[in-house]
């Protein structure tokens, strides 16, 4: 038995029709205006969740790249200060050296001495170095306090502490951030006399050493020249280590490049829009609209009725 | 009439009314619930004519409304399965986009929160990174709460629509009994009027989107409606009557529906489906989900974020301080979120603990320090047995049996307040001992290898690898453990009253002198010649004591005890005042001698010294001016012999002068007494009573009360009067107590109390458990400090050595309890590390506890100490407090194993490699790392850390903004089908009841030939009428 549609039915049906596709038309319109695929969350309720989670995860990655630019900064600045001490040590260690040739007259070594002293105070300020914020460099987490500050007595005792902290630069990966001071301005080890031995800090032993010279006080001078030794490659290990934290950096810095540069591939997969496929799907819709248009406009016109007069 | 004009008029009127149903079909087209009507018509009944039948016209029989129930029921149920969905969809979308928005949703302000953690931690001493990180903390409190009103406005929305909706649901069901009323004119189903029913169905199907209902139909069409699935609840329309349904006013709820809501109230249970049902399904499975998942991750981020900030430290070096608090008047939690922090600063960044190496070590080990709390142990007393109670009416029973050397105790928390352990009834050996969790012994006796190598165990709460040391054990102040002030003993001391002046305000503190009761001394008779104490084996302030020596035959009572504790103060020059003047000189025979002032000499005699003299006295005796300052029954010349013991000699007893110095005992002085204190409620004077064998009080023959009593006073007089008799005297307290005492002269006599109980219950008028054997009360030895120095004016007796150099004893505990004293481990002040007592000796005893304070936060007192670690050999350390140089502890290092490090109380010290010997490192509480990181990165670690049922924050708000995505997505698909479903349900119905105009065309023209050839046989039977009619 055949369907018989009623005719109001028919009206209803045709313009629901008609609805539908205009409104397939308009989302279509919408998503070509802002190029993207998703407009509203509800639209596609099981992607929402993928972009909340891919977005989250670029902050994230977003906040390491940040933790490792301020670090560089530090660690520029690390290496600056520990590259001059350097420097500084080899001119120290040549002027004992030439103290130490007994060549020289005690005039002689007084004048060296003196040099010796200027150059040991430079290193004091290296030590002592500041970072944008004038917090000190070497001081571990007493930041606020000068790390090498020599007290009444011209004995200078480090005043930071050995806080080694760390942080994050990845979801598995840590690195260093600062260098407490006594690791780079090293302690020496003396006999201290009674069979044992005893820590001297980096600077009692550069004090010891400028006052050989300028006494010519040969024993403790060549004491003070094996020293020198030390804590230059006390110097050198700091700068290994501030060289490797670099590597570190740079490397991090790729990994993280490429974390976030598929994330944001997955991203546009997922919420960018397919203009082509946008705009054949316009295209399409259009064509079903006017063919809806087109016979809805002839099947209505026809009516019994016409016939009767 | 058989007849061409009756047919043909007939047939002409009918197909009138057929065109005129059929005009109606046409004019009805647009008219919703419209049912198609079709007209019937019939023959009418033939007329016989001999024996045929012939047909007599056509008659229009009825309009038929063109109707199938199933149908209609069927679209009832696809409208309500479809309304359903409708809410569901609209709203789980709206929720989807607020979560699910960056601006709004919660995830963003997560992320920045850990950023802003993460940049912190990265340059902790920067107030630009603080002041951002709390900024972004105060975010996602905002942002919680916006989120939180967000989902408060879908929630009244929904509110709003299921008022509407019950609204609509009212005014339809009032329309259907309205309906009904109508109905009820015809008694059958046929001849209701078809517009009426068609209104009927109508009505049905528009109350069907709102909610599923159950119909009933009577036999004439009319309806009876429910909401539920039986007609027995939930019924919304009753025949004429209609019950209207709405919001629950009493509820708690804002979405709880009933029927009747200001009438007989009836729940809404059962109701299903429909706009209706679709909102509660929206409300149960997405909206209080979501709130709820919200508020759940609110208290979780409080709380997490809290717990990090607390342990750490700030930018001033403090414990760090809440930062986020929950208002509790708020009306969710994720509503409720509050800043606490304002200043940046106090933020805390820092790890609580630092180490530093000290800079003259030899080596350059580093060394790491990191804090796992331990939680264990957070009760005043470890053991839950031991209850904060001096007294001995509670005691914990303990018993040393086996092979076990020794019971644990309990374990005392730090930071309680001067704890006392009371050790009662134990057998001889038995001792306390207190011991720090590193072996440090404060209190006790020194340990045996045995007890040693039994106690000192992880099992009995000591660290690992520890070595014992006794060096501080019973010693105070500077010699002792971090200067605390110990005693092991029975001890009393000055206590400080508090005054209250005229106004009842506080004024000055009183102290009062310092007395210590023993326990009732139980007498102890001797069959030979007992030595019951050796000499020195007690001291008293630390003055060794003689021995006490007790005859055969003799017993030992308190008597003997307060005589042999005077006879030890006599000997003492540190108890002696020389405040006292002679009146007169004294010759060498005198026996008695005048003092300018004796008021603070003790009544029953004691020893003053003369000179070089030492004079016993027994008594004092009233002056011409009535003051007792005469001193009687002298004996002159006194000495005391090897063992403490009184001996007189004449030759000692010389002639003074009045200017010759008086020293006497009278700073401390033992004497005897007895009282027995009984609660006023616990008196009963409907007993008898007898004291010492007199009788107080008898109930005479055929009465059932005592004659002599029934009040206290009463008591009270009936006792003095018999006092003479019984030796034993009654006062009222000050707190209402009845005391009973023995007269002067016979102080510390044993007091007997009758009657005895009669078959177990008690039958005195003291209502004292007198059990046989029990009845006795024996006298109690007081020792009184006299208040010169408040400060050193406590009594303390203890135990001393004893015995030949190569066998040295220690006086016991045991022999203490014999004179009637409690020994006690007293610690004064708060205990600054964790102790664990434990008893030792074989046999059974009991302990009492008392203390003040609660358990301190051990990280607090860690960190105010300064922690020393010192390694004295390669493979052995130390761990100093650097304040009073106490060795807390004394380790074995083993740097054999894998990752060796230092545990002390839940610091752990890690180094980079072995340390060397003289390496010292200071473990503090980082008092001023403004630049230490690690709290911070804590905080970020916070972004990893499975908090929300195994995810972390960002998974399981991102879970929660899924499952309601999935909702909505759910009820976007179910409703694309079930719209196909109504759909056919729909045709369905129209098939039967819709009006075609091309049908109702056809129709037309069908009826309007048969009318016209109607007409044409009628105008035939005219013609031939006429035809007739000219017949002439």
């Amino acid at each position: 038995m055949s369907m018989k549609v009623s005719t109001s039915m028919f009206f209803d049906k045709a313009s629901s029709m008609l609805s539908n596709v205009q409104g397939s038309l308009a989302k279509t319109q919408e998503q070509l205006s802002t190029g993207k695929q998703i407009i509203k969350p509800s639209d596609v309720p099981e992607k929402a969740a993928v972009v909340t989670r891919i977005e989250s995860e670029l902050a994230r990655q977003n906040s390491y790249q940040n933790s490792l630019k301020t670090v560089n900064i530090r660690l520029k600045s690390e290496e600056t200060a520990l590259g001059n001490s350097s420097d500084v040590m080899y001119r120290m260690k040549e002027l004992a050296m030439q103290a130490a040739n007994d060549t020289l007259s005690t005039a002689d070594r007084q004048s060296v001495s003196l040099e010796m002293s200027q150059l040991r105070d430079q290193l004091l300020s290296l030590a002592n170095s500041q970072d944008s914020n004038g917090n000190y460099l070497f001081a571990g987490s007493r930041v606020t306090k000068m790390p090498f500050s020599p007290d009444a007595k011209g004995m200078v005792n480090y005043q930071g502490d050995q806080n080694r902290m760390v942080i994050d630069v990845g979801d598995n990966r840590r690195m260093n951030l600062n260098m407490a001071g006594t690791d780079a301005f090293t302690n020496v080890v003396r006999d201290n006399g009674k069979g044992g031995r005893i820590g001297i800090g980096f600077f009692q032993s550069l004090n010891d050493l400028v006052d050989s010279v300028k006494n010519s006080d040969k024993v403790s001078l060549q004491r003070g020249l094996g020293e020198i030794d030390m804590l230059q490659q006390g110097l050198s290990n700091a700068n290994a280590q501030v060289g490797t934290d670099m590597n570190v950096i740079d490397s991090q810095n790729n990994v993280l490049d490429e974390i976030v540069l598929r994330l944001k591939s997955t991203l546009s997969d997922v919420q960018d829009l397919d203009y082509t496929e946008a705009i054949t799907k316009m295209n399409k819709d259009q064509l079903a609209l006017e063919a809806a248009q087109n016979t809805f406009a002839k099947i209505s016109k026809l009516s019994l009725f016409n016939f009767i007069n | 009439m058989s007849d061409l004009l009756g047919i043909s008029s007939s047939a002409v009127a009918a197909y009138q009314r057929a065109l005129g149903t059929v005009s109606n079909n046409i004019a009805n087209v647009g008219t919703e619930g419209y049912s198609r009507q079709t007209s019937n018509l019939a023959e009418t009944a033939p007329i016989k004519q001999a024996s045929m039948y012939l047909g007599s016209g056509v008659i229009f029989d009825s309009v038929k409304r063109s109707f199938d129930v199933f149908a209609e029921s069927n679209l009832r149920n696809s409208n309500t399965d479809l309304a359903t969905q409708t809410p569901m969809l609209n709203y789980a979308q709206r929720v989807m986009d607020i979560m699910g928005d960056k601006s709004i949703g919660l995830s963003s302000a997560l992320d920045t929160f850990f950023s802003a953690a993460r940049s912190l931690s990265v340059d902790p001493a920067s107030t630009i990174m603080r002041t951002s990180f709390l900024k972004s903390t105060e975010g996602v409190g905002s942002r919680f709460a916006e989120l939180s009103g967000q989902l408060g406005l879908v929630a009244d929305e929904t509110h709003q629509a299921l008022q509407t909706a019950a609204d609509q649901v009212n005014t339809l069901t009032g329309q259907l009994a309205l309906v009904n009323q109508q109905l009820v004119r015809s008694p059958t189903l046929d001849g209701q009027p078809p517009e009426l029913m068609d209104k009927r169905d109508l009505l049905l199907r528009q109350l069907s989107e709102f909610s599923r209902i159950k119909t009933s139909f009577t036999s004439n069409g009319i309806v009876s409606v429910s909401l539920s699935s039986t007609m027995k609840q939930s019924v919304v329309v009753d025949g004429i009557k209609s019950r209207p349904i709405g919001l629950d006013p009493k509820s708690g709820s804002k979405f709880d529906m009933v029927v009747d809501p200001y009438g007989n109230t009836e729940p809404l249970s059962g109701a299903s489906g429909g706009t209706i049902g679709g909102l509660h399904a929206f409300i149960s499975q997405v909206l209080e989900p979501a709130q709820k998942g919200l508020d759940i991750m609110a208290d979780n981020f409080v709380k997490e974020v809290n717990g990090v900030q607390t342990a750490g430290i700030d930018g001033y070096g403090h414990m760090g301080s809440e930062m986020l608090r929950i208002n509790s008047t708020a009306s969710s939690s994720a509503a409720g979120i509050q800043m606490l922090l304002k200043d940046p600063l106090r933020v805390s960044t820092g790890g609580i603990f630092r180490v530093t190496g000290s800079p003259n070590n030899p080596s350059d080990v580093r060394a790491t320090v990191s804090y796992v709390p331990d939680a264990t142990n957070l009760s005043a007393l470890s053991n839950p047995n031991l209850v904060n109670n001096p007294y001995t009416n509670k005691p914990l029973n303990v018993d040393v049996a086996g092979a076990r050397v020794f019971t644990p105790v309990t374990q005392i928390a730090a930071g309680i307040d001067s704890p006392v352990i009371y050790l009662d009834k134990m057998q001889p050996g038995q001792q306390l001992q207190v011991l720090t969790q590193d072996g440090r012994q404060l209190i006790g006796t020194s340990l045996t290898e045995d007890q040693k190598y039994q106690m000192l165990t992880p099992e009995n709460g000591f660290t690992k690898a520890l070595t014992y040391s006794d060096q501080y054990l019973n010693l105070s102040g500077e010699k002792g453990y971090r200067g605390l002030d110990v005693f092991y003993g029975a001890k009393a001391g000055v206590v400080n009253e508090q005054q209250f002046d005229a106004l009842g305000q506080v004024d000055k503190v009183t102290p009062v002198a310092a007395q210590l009761n023993s326990q009732r001394v139980t007498p102890l008779q001797v069959t030979t010649d007992t030595r019951i104490i050796a000499k020195g084996a007690i001291t008293l302030n630390g003055m060794a004591l003689g021995a006490l020596t007790l005859k055969a035959g003799e017993t030992l009572g308190p008597q003997q005890v307060a005589a042999w504790l005077n006879a030890g103060i006599d000997q003492n020059p540190s108890f002696s005042s020389d405040k006292a003047k002679l009146v007169n000189p004294i010759s060498g025979s005198d026996l008695s001698i005048e003092l300018a002032d004796a008021s603070a000499f003790p009544d029953e005699g004691g020893v003053i010294q003369i000179g070089g003299e030492k004079i016993y006295f027994s008594g004092k005796a009233k002056n011409s001016l009535g003051d007792k300052n005469i001193l009687t029954g002298l004996i002159r010349g006194l000495s005391f012999d090897a063992e403490g013991k009184k001996v007189t000699d004449p030759k000692l007893a010389v002639n003074h002068p009045v200017s010759e110095a008086v020293m006497a005992n009278d700073m401390l002085h033992a004497k005897v007494f007895n009282e027995i204190r009984v609660a006023g409620q616990a008196l009963d004077f409907r007993k008898e009573l007898s004291i010492n064998g007199v009788t107080i009080g008898s109930i005479p023959p055929g009465s059932n009360l005592p004659a002599q009593y029934h009040d206290l006073t009463s008591l009270v007089q009936a006792i003095q009067a018999k006092s003479p008799l019984s030796g034993v005297s009654a006062r009222i307290a000050d707190n209402g107590d009845l005391v009973l005492e023995n007269l002067p002269g016979k102080q510390g006599e044993t007091i007997q109390i009758g009657p005895q109980n009669t078959a177990g219950a008690v039958v005195n008028a003291l209502g004292l458990n007198l059990s046989p054997g029990a009845d006795k009360f024996y006298g109690m030895v007081q020792l009184n400090r006299r208040l010169a120095d408040p400060a050193q004016s406590d009594i303390r007796l203890s135990f001393g050595e004893y015995g030949p150099v190569d066998a040295r004893q220690t006086g016991s505990p045991f022999e203490l309890g014999l004179l009637g004293f409690r020994t006690g481990a007293y610690i004064e002040g708060k205990v600054p590390d964790g102790l664990q007592v434990f008893v030792t000796g074989q046999g059974k005893a009991q302990i009492a506890a008392s203390f003040s304070g609660q358990p301190a936060d051990p990280k607090e007192g860690l960190r105010v100490q300064t922690l020393q670690i010192k390694f004295t050999a390669p493979d052995r350390f130390v761990i100093l407090d650097a304040k009073t140089g106490t060795e807390l502890a004394n380790r074995h290092y083993d740097n054999t194993v894998l990752d060796p490090q230092i545990e002390y109380q839940g610091v752990n010290v890690k180094f980079t490699s072995a340390p060397e010997v003289g390496d010292v490192y200071s473990v503090d509480g980082n008092f001023d790392g403004l630049g230490s990181n690690q709290n911070m990165l804590s905080m970020a670690d916070l972004a990893s850390k499975k908090i929300m049922s195994g995810k972390t924050f960002s998974e399981g708000y991102i879970d929660q903004v899924n499952d309601v995505g999935n909702a909505a997505q759910q009820a976007k698909i179910t409703k694309q089908a079930l719209t196909v479903v109504n759909d056919q349900a729909k045709s369905a119905r129209d098939k039967v009841s819709g009006v075609n105009l091309d049908d109702e065309a056809a129709d037309l023209i069908r009826f309007q030939q048969a009318y016209q050839a109607a007409a044409k046989s009628l105008q035939v039977s005219g013609q031939l009428f006429d035809a007739i009619v000219q017949i002439r």
